[in-house]
């Protein structure tokens, strides 16, 4: 698949899930207008009750739903279906950011929103799915020269610390490394908190990586857990 | 070696009155005034009893047989009281006197019926042990009570005392015809050493008993004193932890009025604004002569009107609920041109032409919260917007910083800069909103302090990066070394 395709990549099916229907009404036909197929749920029994509830292939929701609430709606989806989840809200509650994403949302987008804004979401959502999923080839790392080889064969220079983070992924095996491992990898020499060190080695490394290669990086922060290689990493 | 019984009086006698004297000495002040008397006036009468009996012969008889042993009987009836006060117990006087009188008279009756003498001696030793008893009853009993060891000391002693006394006593009931002097028997010699063991370590216990009453009275005081100190503090510190709690209380309600009142003013007159400019534009629709480019310009113009409204709420309403900072931010790894085009979407549509995006770095994904961001970015897109010539370009530049590392987003606007005097204040809370306000409407009021709040949030920094007559250039930092 091209990442480089600039094509906004809609998908062709999508669940509306909000029970403001003004807002319902007029997004579902601009996306219609777009070649989606919309089907509106009011709130989530309806979605839940419906022959393909895990069958979209894009769900937008409002958390703000009445009866099952959004964020549990969003939980049952995460269980069976890896699709796209977009979270549009009218809630102003400061933490309601925090409970979509670590729901499983892959994006937040607060209301008032246009609907060229919540296009533009849901091909970014779908562009980093994509580029994710499509990582059939694999990256290579070559410990002796101290290279990592992109597939479309760009190649990064890696430092020491780079080096060994990356065979802390090699080994993972495209399992989640935990943070006190790679602190550990990283060790005490360096100044200042650990966490810190290691948050700005994984930015760094990614933007070296992101500078060679217009190919989506794999590497992904998870929350207070660590840190996961989503793509094939194989020894050179 | 022999001992003399007389001589052995004398000797406790005068103990017994000596004694007494240094107790007065030493306690009067810290114990109770009758109690130490009641206690030295009986020892010191028991010792005048004694002295009288050992000086027989030196004094005249009626003395040493008529006044002694009534004394010697009331003695022990005035240390019985003295200790019976320390439990706060109380025999009643008529039985106490009761006592005395009944054994006084049996006394004078014996003596006047010339019994003998060992009659009287036996008499006189079984008043004597039953005192001594009825005393070391009562100091065992206020040492159970108060585990005082000088209670303990007198209890001993004068249990000393009237072991001896209770022995001669049994011995005497078996031989009492036969008896023709005070020393004769040997049991004399026992209740002599137990006599001088009780005038010595009675009267030391009992001051003893005194200081430690009056040490433990003072430990009590000095606890309930730092008790009561202790509770006044403590009131203190609630007292000051209310007020506190109500300034803040107070200080949030009027944030809130402020709130309230920027919302009236923000919302209801541009809103009317929004409602004037549809109206004409379904006027342009109705008209005769139907110009759609009439009637879409005027729904621009609503739109862009109901625009601004909703980012004056959006302030407010951030300001009110998301950004008072009590709790850490969320980050989420975000693709930074998205947030970009969705904050250019919040803008209004004539105006999304003049934005321009540079970006002087190849990196694409950074760490944020993409809606604080998208508040920020919003605001200070729409002041460059504002502040600038119609149609001239706003640039949004993207760069890498390495020290510290972060990500700079810088707004830049051609406007005609910023006063001096505005700098300062700048991204204060309704800083310099009516000196900038422009027939829009609009305001400095919270815009760049919102920007402000956003990047401390991240953990960053929002600074104008230049100003003067060629434009301005705001600048974000967002620090990249921070989990998410």
């Amino acid at each position: 698949m091209d990442q480089l395709d600039p094509i906004t990549m809609l998908p062709k099916t999508l669940a509306l899930v909000d029970d403001d229907q003004d807002f319902t009404d007029y997004l579902a036909s601009y996306l219609r207008d777009r070649g989606v197929q919309v089907d509106v749920f009011a709130d989530s029994a309806s979605l839940l009750t419906s022959p393909g509830v895990f069958d979209f292939e894009f769900y937008v929701l409002d958390i703000g739903l009445p009866g099952i609430d959004g964020i549990e709606l969003l939980k049952v989806l995460r269980r069976r279906t890896d699709a796209g989840v977009l979270v549009v809200s009218g809630r102003m509650a400061p933490d309601a950011f925090e409970l979509s994403i670590s729901a499983g949302a892959d994006m937040y987008l607060s209301k008032p929103v246009r609907f060229e804004q919540v296009a533009l979401a849901i091909t970014a959502v779908r562009r980093r799915e994509a580029a994710s999923r499509g990582n059939s080839e694999s990256w290579k790392l070559d410990c002796r020269a101290k290279l990592l080889i992109a597939p479309d064969a760009a190649r990064i220079e890696l430092s020491e610390t780079d080096l060994a983070v990356l065979e802390c992924f090699l080994r993972a095996g495209g399992a989640t490394v935990g943070r006190e491992t790679l602190k550990q990898t990283l060790g005490k020499d360096e100044a200042g908190d650990p966490d810190n060190v290691l948050h700005a080695t994984i930015y760094r490394l990614r933007r070296r990586i992101e500078k060679a290669t217009p190919l989506a990086v794999p590497l992904q922060s998870l929350s207070r857990v660590g840190y996961v290689f989503r793509g094939q990493l194989v020894s050179a | 070696m022999e001992l003399h019984a007389q001589t052995a009086f004398v000797v406790i006698g005068f103990l017994y009155i000596a004694l007494p004297f240094t107790a007065w000495t030493i306690v009067r002040e810290r114990h109770g005034r009758l109690r130490v008397s009641l206690w030295c006036t009986g020892t010191l009468i028991y010792g005048f009893s004694v002295l009288l009996i050992g000086l027989r012969g030196s004094v005249p008889d009626w003395a040493s047989l008529l006044v002694a042993p009534p004394l010697g009987y009331a003695a022990w009836g005035l240390l019985i009281r003295a200790l019976e006060s320390e439990l706060g117990e109380f025999t009643p006087m008529p039985w106490l006197l009761g006592v005395w009188l009944l054994a006084v008279a049996t006394y004078l009756s014996l003596y006047s019926a010339d019994a003998s003498y060992g009659a009287r001696i036996l008499l006189t030793t079984t008043v004597h042990a039953a005192g001594a008893v009825a005393v070391t009853c009562l100091a065992y009993r206020l040492y159970l009570r108060t585990s005082f060891r000088s209670a303990a000391l007198v209890a001993l002693a004068y249990g000393a005392f009237a072991l001896a006394l209770v022995g001669r006593q049994a011995t005497l009931w078996a031989i009492w015809r036969d008896v023709q002097g005070l020393g004769v028997h040997w049991t004399f010699v026992p209740v002599f050493v137990a006599g001088l063991i009780a005038a010595l370590y009675g009267n030391l216990g009992y001051i003893g008993l005194a200081l430690e009453t009056a040490q433990a009275r003072e430990i009590h005081n000095t606890f309930e004193l730092a008790r009561e100190q202790e509770r006044r503090s403590q009131a203190e510190l609630r007292v000051r932890e209310q007020s506190a709690l109500l300034e803040e209380r107070s200080r949030l309600l009027a944030h809130r009025e402020e709130i309230l009142a920027a919302l009236a003013h923000e919302v209801r007159q541009p809103l009317n604004n929004a409602l004037a400019a549809l109206q004409s534009a379904e006027a342009a629709v109705l008209a005769p002569g139907f110009s759609s480019t009439q009637a879409a310009h005027r729904l621009d113009r609503a739109a862009a009107v109901l625009a601004h409204v909703a980012a004056a709420v959006d302030n407010t309403l951030a300001d009110a609920v998301l950004l008072d900072g009590s709790r850490p931010i969320t980050r989420q790894e975000v693709d930074i041109t998205t947030v970009l085009e969705l904050v250019i979407g919040d803008l209004p549509s004539t105006s999304r032409h003049r934005i321009h995006i540079e970006r002087e770095t190849t990196t694409r994904t950074a760490a944020m919260h993409p809606g604080l961001m998208r508040l920020a970015l919003r605001n200070l897109l729409n002041n460059a917007l504002a502040y600038s010539a119609p149609n001239a370009a706003v640039t949004i530049r993207v760069r890498d910083s390495d020290e510290p590392l972060s990500l700079l987003i810088d707004v830049e606007d051609k406007g005609r800069g910023l006063p001096a005097e505005v700098l300062a204040s700048l991204f204060q809370r309704g800083a310099s909103g009516e000196q900038m306000r422009r027939s829009s409407g609009q305001g400095h009021g919270l815009g760049l302090y919102i920007v402000r709040r956003v990047a401390e949030l991240h953990q960053g920094t929002a600074a104008v990066l230049e100003t003067g007559p060629q434009g301005t250039v705001f600048r974000l930092s967002i620090p990249q070394d921070i989990g998410l």
